[in-house]
């Protein structure tokens, strides 16, 4: 294993961007990363900047207002970049499908890596499409072995 | 004051309007468009003077838009209505007689392209900045892309 892949698989920092949910989603993801499920033990921090993070965290339909912002935020990631749709509005739109300012989903102006549907999803659903991000990473080993065990047995 | 007191204020002011008062503290006015600013005033000096809200409905069959302004005082609710041409919706704004009114006042303007003449601030609320210009999503004849 490179330094890189250490790196990588030591730190998968998020960054979160909502393009125009209703904050269910938020709270749900930011309740996977506080202390009671703590994903943040495993080195997923939640980054201010999109400069700084791997994986782009979206929750909520894209509007047409958000739509711009969302495809610059991910213009200013670096590769390799991950995309984590969370809810059923980041994966299709939702409710909100075929709404006046709807786009649609996250995939209809980026492509997404791993959806997690629900509405809002449970903090463990939020952990294994984590996991799946980090499998679509090709890291193996510890970081995955214990986050399977959290979002199976919460 | 009690809800059928405003609505005799109303009748002695102005004979012959149609005022309804279906239930305990809620009035329904029925009044011209041109009636509006000035039925406003008349029920600001009576005391009731905030504005809930104001909606528009689209009577499309009927080529009309109706407008309600949601006024309330003392858990009473009164309801000032008027009806203006689906070809020529232009209302006068109220924010004159009621500040608090222009933010629905903006967005009657947005969603349904009713013009308020002399607003003060005539900027879009609610719609993104790359709206198309003419597109009202709430009319009835609005088709979502």
């Amino acid at each position: 294993m490179g330094l890189i892949d250490w790196a990588k698989k030591k730190s998968p920092w998020i960054c979160h961007f909502n393009t125009g949910g209703c904050n269910a989603c938020d709270i749900e993801t930011i309740a996977a990363l506080t202390p009671r499920f703590d994903l943040e033990r495993f080195g997923i921090l939640l980054k201010g900047s999109p400069r700084h993070a791997d994986v782009l965290v979206v929750t909520g339909p894209v509007t047409l207002q958000s739509e711009e912002r969302l495809k610059r935020i991910y213009d200013q990631m670096v590769e390799p970049k991950f995309v984590l749709a969370i809810g059923v509005c980041a994966c299709s739109g939702g409710v909100y499908w075929k709404c006046y300012n709807v786009k649609g989903g996250v995939d209809s102006v980026i492509p997404v890596d791993v959806y997690v549907g629900g509405c809002p999803p449970r903090p463990s659903e939020i952990i294994d499409g984590m996991v799946q991000i980090l499998g679509k990473m090709g890291l193996e080993g510890h970081v995955i072995k214990s986050l399977e065990g959290l979002a199976g047995g919460q | 004051m009690k809800s059928g007191e405003v609505a005799r204020l109303i009748q002695e002011r102005y004979p012959g309007t149609d005022v309804r008062v279906p239930r305990e503290r809620r009035v329904m006015v029925y009044i011209p468009s041109g009636l509006l600013i000035e039925m406003l005033a008349f029920l600001k000096d009576q005391g009731v003077t905030h504005i809930s809200t104001i909606t528009a409905v689209d009577r499309i069959k009927e080529n009309i838009f109706e407008l309600l302004y949601h006024l309330s005082w003392e858990n009473n609710e009164i309801s000032v209505r008027i009806e203006i041409p689906r070809e020529t919706p232009v209302v006068p704004t109220v924010t004159a007689v009621l500040p608090g009114a222009l933010t629905y006042e903006r967005e009657i303007q947005d969603m349904f392209g009713i013009r308020v003449d002399h607003i003060p601030n005539p900027e879009k609320l609610l719609l993104p900045d790359n709206w198309p210009l003419g597109e009202y999503p709430l009319r009835k004849d609005y088709v979502v892309k």
